[in-house]
């Protein structure tokens, strides 16, 4: 799970530090956290680019200046990370499967010509999902972030994932 | 007002035996759009297809099963423009292919374009190695609507309509009851789908009994009856049922059910009693027996078995509502409107 968000107005990325596989990676909707993240507390605005916050288990002393309606806030905005955290993850795990299904015992009487055309489809049908589930994604992680129930949000469209899946 | 099509897996509950139970998700007899004069339909709807009654009059001898996939090949040949055809590698697109390649000269086949995905490769890889030096392949990578633009889209579309409904008949030959005389049968299997409502359900089916056109005494004979006059017009529009495939409706004209024909309709009927059933192996088999002497390979003939094939070939499982007789696409909260009393 992210527990580690950074945001960077240079280059508009989410970095999920711990995340091991996905550490790196553009999500458009990072303009939206920004704007939660910079309305929640002046002390986030103190140095809000290159600034790295640990959201997960608040080791920051700072946090401790915290007024009760901001840790409140910021539980808040914890629980939206995570759900879209988890929801890349689901995401990437999708990507991965899709890449393993690639061969089995009924490929392996393909001829040379029709091997070739077989890699390009699962080329293309790779390339066709992941723009689909990552345009799916994009719109869930952009409605968890504006919606009053992102819970409900993130269970109508993972419960919608399969149908992308 | 009536719909054409109900598409929506939710069962409204407006009749007990119709949730609460898994006759709701299958067989979907909310779905149903009957071709008979008795409606067992959940809605007002109104047909797209001929009636029972319409073929019951113009019914006559009719062709075999491979003159009628000559005769639709040939058919198909005189459309104008680019030949689009949704390959999923089952028994009815690969029973399509063969047709086209048999009956299209080097030539024509340039006008005709493969729409697979990797699946499409799978089922059937050895015919693929042949189609792959006849046949141009492309990724199915829009829509459909995007496709008829420049020509017709062929689906293989209504062929299980012909010999039965796969997924009852292999659950009937599951319990033992395929060849029980269908009262007892059905009420059995129904009852494997609702424990509770089954004997109810068959009670509300049967009357379709009455209007048949071939002798009903197996289960499996029911079961193909029912698929025959209840289903025909939903399968007839699942491509327009699939969420986001038109925008346009009308673009729908384009799209080519390749078994949407009279003569397919009437071979059914004619020779329903003809069709063999010992196991799901025999399933299509005079389908299978046309794909062979095109594309000679017994193992396929004896031992292809029923694949959802279009599951997994078509990009997702996400349906409409339900279209209007004016082909408009409603929402479930209107189609409520359209619900019988």
């Amino acid at each position: 799970m992210i527990k580690l968000l950074r945001i960077d107005n240079k280059t508009s990325r989410v970095f999920s530090v711990k995340d091991k596989t996905v550490q790196h990676r553009e999500v458009p909707g990072v303009s939206v956290i920004y704007r939660v993240l910079r309305n929640y507390d002046k002390f986030l605005l103190e140095n809000p680019f290159s600034y790295v916050y640990n959201i997960g288990i608040g080791v920051s002393r700072s946090r401790e200046k915290l007024s009760r309606e901001t840790e409140s806030r910021l539980k808040d905005l914890q629980l939206r990370c995570d759900l879209i955290d988890t929801i890349w993850e689901y995401h990437w795990c999708f990507i991965e499967n899709t890449k393993i299904e690639r061969h089995n015992e009924n490929t392996k009487i393909l001829s040379y010509e029709a091997n070739k055309v077989y890699e390009e489809l699962c080329d293309k049908q790779f390339e066709v999902r992941n723009e689909n589930a990552r345009s799916h994604f994009n719109s869930m992680q952009d409605a968890i972030m504006r919606s009053d129930n992102p819970l409900e949000v993130f269970n109508k469209g993972m419960s919608s994932y399969m149908v992308i899946a | 007002m009536s719909l054409i099509v109900y598409a929506n897996h939710f069962t409204p509950p407006l009749r007990e035996y119709f949730w609460q139970s898994r006759a709701g998700v299958f067989p979907p007899v909310q779905c149903y759009v009957s071709r008979c004069k008795y409606k067992p339909n959940l809605f007002e709807t109104v047909l797209t297809c001929q009636s029972i009654d319409e073929l019951r009059e113009i019914r006559h001898n009719s062709l075999t099963w491979e003159e009628c996939m000559n005769k639709r090949a040939a058919e198909i040949l005189k459309l104008d423009g680019k030949i689009y055809v949704l390959y999923s590698g089952g028994v009815d697109s690969v029973g399509i292919v063969c047709s086209i390649i048999k009956n299209f000269s080097t030539e024509d086949l340039k006008r005709v374009t493969l729409l697979c995905t990797p699946s499409s490769v799978v089922e059937f890889p050895s015919f693929f190695n042949l189609l792959v030096k006849k046949i141009k392949i492309e990724y199915l990578n829009t829509f459909i609507e995007g496709y008829t633009r420049d020509g017709y889209v062929v689906s293989g579309m209504l062929g299980d309509l012909f010999f039965s409904e796969p997924g009852m008949t292999e659950k009937a030959f599951e319990l033992g009851i395929a060849r029980e005389p269908y009262k007892e049968g059905m009420i059995k299997l129904l009852s494997f789908y609702s424990e509770e409502y089954g004997k109810r359900l068959f009670d509300w089916l049967e009357p379709i009994v009455d209007e048949s056109l071939y002798d009903i005494n197996s289960t499996l004979d029911f079961i193909s009856w029912l698929y025959f006059t209840q289903l025909y017009q939903k399968v007839q529009l699942a491509h327009l049922s699939q969420k986001g495939n038109f925008e346009d409706l009308s673009s729908y004209s384009k799209v080519i059910n390749f078994f949407d024909t009279l003569d397919f309709q009437l071979w059914g009927i004619e020779n329903h009693s003809k069709i063999t059933y010992n196991s799901m192996k025999d399933y299509k088999r005079d389908s299978k027996i046309y794909i062979n002497s095109v594309f000679k390979n017994d193992w396929y003939l004896e031992n292809k078995q029923k694949f959802p094939s279009y599951f997994y070939f078509m990009f997702g499982t996400s349906f409409i509502d339900a279209i209007d007789e004016n082909w408009n696409v409603i929402d479930l909260e209107t189609a409520m409107d359209y619900c019988r009393d």
